[in-house]
């Protein structure tokens, strides 16, 4: 268990620490500057932090535990239980998730202080983002279960992992706020399903949506929902059909 | 009533084709052939409620595929596979509450958990009501000796710890019907004999049809009365031991050990391919020390009759009649690759 507490700190430092040296740096391009295109200095610390903080949350935990159950033969016993395999796998997730909530509170008043994260914009700005965080949430571990699927055909998703860890942080605008990217690799963005995981509920967050835009904001992330629910259905089906377990 | 039925079951698994070399591996990259392997390759058989059946087979001869077929993990290439009623693939999440499954290479238990959280999730998981979870978890302490570590993590288990914990977790729901892959792999001689002894019991008071596949023979020899022997995915042999002992090898061994006195006159009569050995299917493996191994075959000489004549010309001291080990048997079949049912 210990192991395991110690791996979940270790977690909270790592964020601590890139929240720490991204603030050190988006201080420096500012440069003395209050407001660059429009955007306060501070609003992009806070961005960032709560960016930071969110993508540890949403950590999609399936995509690694399909691997290892595929890979080690595991996925035998899995299938010999009288459980769905994707509820299975969601307890799994909905679990890990849960482990980190102490550390998130343990998190949360560290990123207040070191970071500089703010209150959500208003009260209202806070429920809407509670919502649109969970929808987030299932954006985040569907794409996170679809890469996984991967593996019944592949069994080798690490590379799979490790870009869409890396790309989904970049176009969440978790290192960049997506407000500084060129006009095409916004439109880029706004294609993906990585916005819909992050950006949209901290922008939310941050009170940047106008309040017409706010049910077309919530409706993308609930279509992009929809959308990797079926591709990861199709999927499993197929997955299914043709497993062939490791070993033995 | 037969509760597991397969008719000419084949499961074929498809690789790609590698070539070697390393234009080779470029090559296996961008050509779509296919090596087509049948690890199952027609198996036809029944069994009825509460048979302990062996199933025998060299690695790779297709007993753990055939076990995932009847899991329904694995889905037959063609051929027709029933489980207590049900189609295992098309009805996976059903027929899981009507076995048990240990494969003794890998645990089904929770590594990082003391081990009795693992008995109550598959407790929960298997709907099994408190009273009766608490009665099955009392016998099998027993039967067992699982108190010692009933609240260490699985992963500070030794490997007869494990192996014991594995099978209880696959009982503790008091399935119909229990697949158990080698699950005296790798264990000393008292927890093999632990794990037997809990088969047995099972298997007798439970009235559980498991089948048992393992490379220990003596694991069939003790609890088996019948055997399927698969081989290159084929059933070579469905039947009991005796049978497959007595068409196999017929032959039986007399050790015999005469008194002193009478070691000389033997051992020159012997050795001087006197009368004594002047029986039809009778021969000398070894001799010494007044000690003489003879190798006969029952259906020519009966035992009666050979340790009788022996005993009318030299006075013995002691004799014991062994059969032939079972390894020896099983490696023969292998050598002749056919049937002689």
């Amino acid at each position: 268990m210990s192991r395991l507490w110690l791996n979940l700190a270790f977690q909270v430092l790592r964020i601590l620490l890139r929240v720490c040296l991204l603030k050190v740096i988006w201080t420096a391009v500012y440069a003395g500057q209050g407001v660059v295109d429009g955007v306060a200095l501070g609003q992009v610390i806070a961005f960032i932090t709560l960016a930071q903080l969110q993508v540890w949350v949403m950590s999609p935990l399936v995509a690694d535990y399909i691997r290892e159950r595929v890979r080690e033969g595991k996925i035998a016993l899995d299938l010999a239980r009288p459980a769905p395999f994707l509820g299975q796998l969601l307890a799994h997730q909905l679990g890990g998730t849960a482990s980190l909530l102490p550390f998130v509170l343990l998190a949360v008043p560290l990123a207040f202080e070191l970071g500089g994260l703010v209150s959500p914009a208003s009260l209202a700005a806070g429920l809407l983002y509670l919502v649109s965080f969970v929808l987030g949430y299932f954006v985040s571990v569907l794409i996170g279960l679809v890469i996984g699927l991967v593996g019944f055909w592949t069994l080798q998703t690490q590379g799979v992992i490790a870009i869409y860890l890396y790309v989904s942080q970049f176009f969440t605008g978790a290192l960049v706020p997506l407000g500084f990217f060129p006009a095409w690799l916004r439109r880029v963005a706004d294609l993906l399903p990585f916005q819909a995981q992050a950006f949209i509920p901290l922008s939310l967050y941050m009170g940047n949506v106008a309040p017409k835009e706010i049910p077309r904001a919530l409706g993308v992330q609930l279509v992009w929902v929809v959308v990797l629910i079926a591709i990861a259905w199709l999927m499993w089906r197929r997955a299914i059909r043709r497993v062939v377990i490791q070993g033995g | 009533m037969s509760i597991i039925r397969l008719d000419n079951v084949v499961k074929e698994f498809r690789s790609p084709k590698r070539h070697p070399g390393l234009t080779g591996a470029v090559r296996t990259l961008f050509t779509r052939q296919y090596d087509i392997k049948q690890a199952v390759a027609g198996i036809s058989f029944s069994l009825d409620a509460g048979e302990l059946v062996g199933y025998l087979g060299e690695n790779g001869a297709g007993k753990s595929t055939t076990i995932k077929l009847l899991t329904g993990i694995l889905v037959p290439t063609s051929g027709q596979i029933e489980v207590a009623g049900l189609v295992p693939w098309k009805a996976r999440e059903r027929n899981t509450l009507n076995i048990g499954v240990v494969f003794g290479q890998r645990s089904q238990l929770w590594w990082d958990l003391p081990l009795i959280e693992s008995f109550r999730l598959v407790a929960k998981m298997y709907r099994v009501e408190r009273h009766r979870y608490e009665r099955n978890l009392d016998r099998f302490r027993e039967l067992l000796g699982l108190d010692e570590f009933l609240t260490v993590p699985v992963r500070q288990l030794s490997l007869g710890q494990r192996m014991r914990s594995d099978l209880v977790a696959a009982m503790l729901y008091n399935p119909r019907i229990n697949y158990l892959d080698e699950p005296t792999i790798g264990l000393d001689v008292l927890a093999k004999e632990q794990v037997r002894i809990f088969i047995e019991e099972m298997n007798r008071e439970q009235g559980a049809t498991i089948v048992l596949t393992t490379h220990d023979l003596g694991d069939f020899e003790r609890l088996c009365r019948r055997v399927l022997l698969i081989d290159r995915g084929k059933l070579l042999y469905d039947g009991s031991l005796e049978r497959l002992q007595a068409e196999y090898a017929p032959h039986r061994l007399l050790v015999v050990q005469f008194v002193p006195e009478a070691i000389a006159r033997a051992q020159a009569e012997v050795l001087g391919a006197a009368p004594m050995i002047d029986m039809p299917g009778v021969e000398i493996m070894k001799q010494e020390e007044g000690k003489v191994w003879l190798r006969f075959d029952p259906t020519a000489t009966p035992a009666p009759a050979l340790i009788a004549s022996i005993a009318a010309r030299y006075p013995i001291s002691d004799l014991a009649i062994a059969e032939p080990d079972l390894e020896p048997v099983i490696r023969q079949i292998y050598a002749e690759r056919r049937v002689r049912v």
